[in-house]
């Protein structure tokens, strides 16, 4: 036990020790915004075209049962936290995008999606630094709308 | 007994017709001698040609219907021909019935003689990794409901060919948890699928819901392919009207 304790204080030493000393680092960076980065994509089954610039999540997107993959639009934006934004994407709807926090790793990030007919979506999620995830489903023309949503920071 | 007449014939007239039959003797002609036969023999063929011309009565088709109609009397001929008693062939013509077909009150009999055939589940169980007390509907349902949970609402959204573990959830269903609902699907090892279902959150997740709440006719479905890949998170109109 003895021995165990030994380990447990020299693991948790440095810890410690980094906690007292930027915990103003901390707060600061938990009050800098996360760039939200919403990608408008257009699957469909007309084509088996994969856009290039979906290339670094196409693998991803060969798991929805779709052929050819167009980006529509690409939309940033830095907010901090508890800011909101609204993205206007096709098919006269609009995803609300509100940064509730972040830390080191994750940001929480609540999404609203909202069409003619009302609330799709809303959903509260917790993103990987620099991850990001995707909403799909939406029907849009021959096909659906996929909406990748990443947080940068 | 009924009256009747007879005529008898001289041995002149017997020698005649026997004659003009065709089969008269020795005797028969010597007795007629030189006696003109003609005018005999002309009335046999008139006779004979008078038959002919008659329609003769056509009786199978009567007959045939009559037995038809009639039907054979098995319990006449087993009475008589076995002596029993009138209530032994009562039964056994009530076993037999008077209107159904023999060949269905003898599968019955057979049945109720032999008894049902054994199941052979028991004997095809081992040879497709069951157990015989099981029932194979509930382990198809099993199965199913263990790979996809109750709640799963079939989507044709995602290719065939890949694994994966899906999590429906109806119009208006909310998640919340204390810390974080991670859905994780991971492809380990040699291609075996392992589902994880945690309350707690995984570093390794690129995305933990939450709160998920989805709007009236929506359906949602969350699925998370390997552990880096993004969380998909699907939202599907019941109706089928574009949401």
């Amino acid at each position: 036990m003895k021995w165990l304790m030994i380990a447990l204080l020299a693991v948790s030493g440095p810890v410690l020790a980094q906690g007292k000393s930027g915990g103003s680092d901390a707060k600061a960076a938990a009050r800098s915004p996360v760039e939200i980065k919403l990608w408008s994509v257009h699957a469909t089954n007309t084509h088996q075209n994969m856009d290039a610039r979906l290339k670094r999540i196409a693998k991803h997107l060969g798991n929805l049962k779709f052929s050819g993959f167009d980006l529509l639009g690409r939309q940033s934006v830095d907010l901090k936290v508890k800011a909101k934004k609204k993205f206007a994407i096709v098919g006269k709807r609009a995803v609300h995008v509100t940064v509730l926090s972040r830390d080191e790793k994750r940001a929480r990030v609540k999404v609203q999606i909202v069409g003619a007919k009302g609330t799709l979506l809303d959903t509260t999620v917790s993103i990987r630094r620099n991850g990001f995830f995707i909403v799909a489903g939406p029907k849009h023309r021959d096909g659906v709308l996929v909406l990748p949503i990443f947080a940068r920071y | 007994m009924g009256e009747y007449s007879t005529l008898e014939l001289t041995p002149e007239q017997s020698a005649k017709t026997r004659l003009v039959d065709g089969i008269a003797t020795d005797g028969d002609i010597e007795l007629l001698g030189d006696v003109d036969v003609s005018a005999a023999v002309s009335l046999r063929d008139d006779l004979r040609w008078a038959l002919l011309q008659s329609d003769a009565p056509s009786i199978a088709a009567q007959v045939m219907a009559r037995v038809g109609a009639v039907g054979a009397d098995v319990g006449g001929v087993v009475r008589d021909e076995a002596g029993l008693e009138d209530a032994v062939v009562a039964s056994v013509m009530g076993r037999l019935g008077v209107d159904e077909g023999v060949g269905s009150q003898l599968r019955g009999a057979l049945v109720q003689e032999a008894g049902s055939a054994p199941s052979l589940w028991a004997e095809i169980a081992p040879s497709v990794g069951a157990e015989a007390p099981m029932s194979l509907g509930d382990m198809l349902r099993g199965a199913v409901t263990e790979e996809v949970g109750n709640d799963f609402v079939p989507s044709p959204w995602f290719a065939p060919q890949r694994n994966r573990w899906a999590m429906g959830a109806a119009a208006g269903a909310v998640f919340a948890a204390a810390a974080a609902l991670l859905l994780y699907v991971g492809l380990a090892g040699g291609g075996d699928q392992v589902a994880e279902a945690t309350m707690g959150p995984l570093l390794e997740a690129p995305v933990d819901i939450e709160e998920l709440d989805a709007g009236d006719n929506q359906a949602v479905q969350v699925l998370q392919f390997g552990s880096e890949a993004p969380t998909i998170i699907l939202i599907e109109d019941i109706d089928g009207e574009a949401p």
